[in-house]
């Protein structure tokens, strides 16, 4: 059995990791509930951003459209862009492998010199760029949060690959958040656009003024619908990362708290049994004087 | 009350107003034009510029920058989705003052005719309202 000076070591060292990881709990906490306030206030945005292509492609008639963001022809002989949002550190559960993984699935098929990473966190930058993957844009984000034009500008120099045709494809990899406690790696292609659906309101279109015509107000809601998809992805993740922080740490700091007891427990049998040797020596030092 | 409406100012960061407005003047693409209740329904561009809205009490007005975006209007309701939105006492005109400054050197140094000078030509235009509406309040 370990010696008491050991044992007590350890449970000092036990309750400083404690310390740590309830701290780094209460500040994903208080980071998670700001983030996830910041996915509800995006939200009636990007409805109503869906909800108006929606009507207009409905105007401008199927096959009407031409943009390039809905370019399907190859230029680029089968480049494929991934935008790979992960987060800058690590203690967060198992938040950044996941989406390394799902960025990986999209990747594996292809051959390396296919491929283009943009990134948002260090993470998944470091990995990819390990493999020899060419990383084009890194970006960091506050852990605070991202504001719409950081974002923005992370998905125009992204769209701007598409549009030159440098990529033919473009993957969005997330984490969408749906509750403190799970988080879902999710990948979508971002571009080519898919047309969005006119089918959900086939209503005779209303007499509508548009100023300009509708298909510049669809061009130009388009590149803006891209940038939400990407802001809202970016902001989501964020939370993600804080609501798996908080769990993980909040089930480290529950370990940490085990782990002292038990050390405890046997401190104090180690205690104990000291205790009772030494009575016992005395007591077998006195018997041995008496006879 | 049948001349006024459900008026929505969306960006992506926020809801920024959600209320019965009589009139919203606007930066559409094509001029400012003004919408009152029972306007025909209309979909337009808006540029950066300042929008003003009297609410349906009659007495009060609001006056936001927006960076540019997009307004519906049908008969219920007007949405407008806005880049950005400021309202008037919400502008830090130094600030302001900076960004009107950045502004103009990336547009000196942009090549006309390019989507940069067309980016650049917008952010100062936002810039010269921020500035210029900030110091009027």
């Amino acid at each position: 059995m370990a010696s008491m000076r050991q044992i007590r070591s350890r449970i000092r060292v036990a309750k400083n990791i404690q310390q740590i990881t309830k701290a780094m709990k209460m500040v994903a906490a208080a980071r998670l509930r700001r983030a996830q306030e910041a996915v509800n206030a995006a939200r009636p945005y990007s409805d109503r951003m869906r909800e108006v292509v929606q009507r207009l492609a409905a105007n401008v008639g199927s096959g009407g459209i031409q943009n390039p963001l809905l370019r399907t022809t190859e230029l680029a002989r089968g480049k494929v862009g991934v935008l790979l949002i992960t987060g800058e550190r690590g203690l967060c559960g198992s938040y950044n492998s996941n989406g390394i993984r799902k960025a990986n699935e999209i990747v594996r098929p292809l051959d390396v010199s296919q491929v283009r990473f943009f990134t948002v966190g260090k993470r998944g930058s470091n990995f990819f760029r390990r493999r020899g993957y060419e990383i084009i844009g890194e970006h960091t984000v506050p852990n605070t949060g991202v504001s719409f034009a950081e974002a923005k500008a992370i998905a125009i120099e992204a769209r701007e690959q598409f549009e030159r045709g440098d990529i033919d494809k473009l993957y969005l990899v997330y984490t969408k958040f749906i509750s403190a406690m799970t988080q879902r790696p999710t990948s979508i292609q971002l571009l080519p656009l898919e047309p969005p659906a006119a089918t959900i309101e086939k209503v005779a279109p209303v007499d509508v003024i548009f100023e300009p015509s509708a298909e510049e107000i669809l061009q130009d809601l388009l590149s803006r619908y891209v940038d939400t998809l990407v802001y809202q992805a970016i902001i989501e993740s964020t939370a993600s990362e804080h609501g798996a922080r908080m769990t993980s740490m909040s089930s480290a700091t529950d370990n940490a708290g085990k782990m002292i007891s038990g050390l405890t427990l046997s401190l104090n049998r180690a205690r104990q049994s000291a205790i009772t040797k030494e009575l016992a020596e005395i007591i077998g030092g006195a018997d041995a004087l008496k006879s | 009350m049948a001349n006024t409406y459900q008026l929505d100012i969306v960006t992506p960061e926020r809801v920024m107003l959600s209320e019965l407005a009589v009139e919203t003047i606007a930066p559409g693409t094509e001029g400012y034009l003004g919408i009152l209740a029972g306007h025909a329904p209309l979909m337009t561009t808006l540029e950066p510029g300042e929008v003003t809205v009297a609410f349906a009490d009659g007495r009060t007005t609001s006056r936001i920058v927006i960076g540019g975006g997009f307004m519906e209007v049908s008969a219920a309701k007007t949405t407008i989705l806005a880049d950005s939105a400021e309202r008037i006492d919400e502008i830090d005109v130094s600030r302001a003052e900076l960004d009107l400054e950045e502004a103009r050197k990336l547009l000196d140094a942009a090549v006309l005719g390019t989507p940069e000078a067309v980016a650049a030509k917008r952010a100062n235009v936002l810039a010269e309202t921020r500035v210029r509406l900030g110091r009027s309040r």
